[in-house]
């Protein structure tokens, strides 16, 4: 599962580089995608770059570490950490200038080489407190 | 700007809402509390385990600060612009023009 290790941690780092070939690349026609951040599943590789660009857009300095992969059947877990400075909007948060270290998993699932089905959970909440716009709670 | 600044970072988890070294401490239950939140001097992200030894880089502080008076600094030309054609811009230039050393 090596080749499948490297095809996920390409998928999930490289389009912060400037590469966003690599969805063609590596994301099946059918893929579908699940993000608590998105409303609905991402769809296809137009889906999955559109749901990308936008925190490229918003995080032009980003990077995306993979940190750890496990391997199983057609699956693979990838643990990873994202670090980038706001300087553009994002989820309707003006730009702050702020630096931004969140962390997520992503499941993905493989057909032919290509990944086809990804679940994702990552630190929303953390961003959304780094830049201040959650107010963090007063303990009682 | 003298020397690197040091300073420590909003504390989350902190129950405290005083000030320390001038920094107002974010009180917040560990709960919702970020293991990285950014320098409110540098906007760096530093790791809870960093904030003690974090020290801002002089330059990003500057960059931090020039960001956050972005429009300010965008709009400068146009103000700039607008003072110049009123009627005390105007007074100004030619007072400064009638002031001007001969070459």
């Amino acid at each position: 599962m090596a080749d499948a290790k490297q095809i996920v941690r390409r998928l999930i780092e490289e389009p912060w580089t400037g590469n966003m070939h690599v969805i063609d690349e590596l994301i099946g026609p059918g893929y579908i995608g699940f993000d608590p951040s998105a409303p609905e599943p991402i769809r296809g590789p137009a889906g999955a770059k559109t749901q990308i660009q936008q925190y490229i857009d918003g995080f032009p300095d980003g990077r995306i570490t993979v940190d750890d992969q496990i391997a199983e059947g057609d699956k693979v877990a990838s643990r990873w950490t994202a670090r980038g400075t706001q300087t553009g909007e994002v989820a309707g948060i003006a730009p702050t200038g702020k630096g931004v270290t969140v962390s997520g998993i992503t499941i993905s699932r493989l057909d032919n080489g290509m990944v086809v089905e990804e679940w994702t959970t990552w630190d929303t909440l953390g961003m959304l407190v780094q830049l201040g716009a959650v107010p963090a709670p007063t303990q009682a | 700007m003298e020397g690197p600044l040091r300073r420590p970072l909003d504390v989350a988890g902190s129950e405290s809402e005083t000030a320390k070294d001038g920094f107002p401490e974010i009180a917040m239950s560990s709960f919702f509390a970020s293991r990285h939140m950014p320098c409110a001097d540098c906007g760096a992200s530093v790791a809870a385990e960093a904030r003690d030894e974090h020290t801002c880089d002089p330059e990003r502080v500057l960059e931090f600060r020039l960001f956050q008076l972005r429009d300010g600094v965008a709009g400068f030309d146009t103000d700039l612009r607008g003072y110049l054609d009123s009627p005390e811009g105007r007074f100004e230039q030619w007072l400064a023009e009638r002031d001007r050393p001969p070459p």
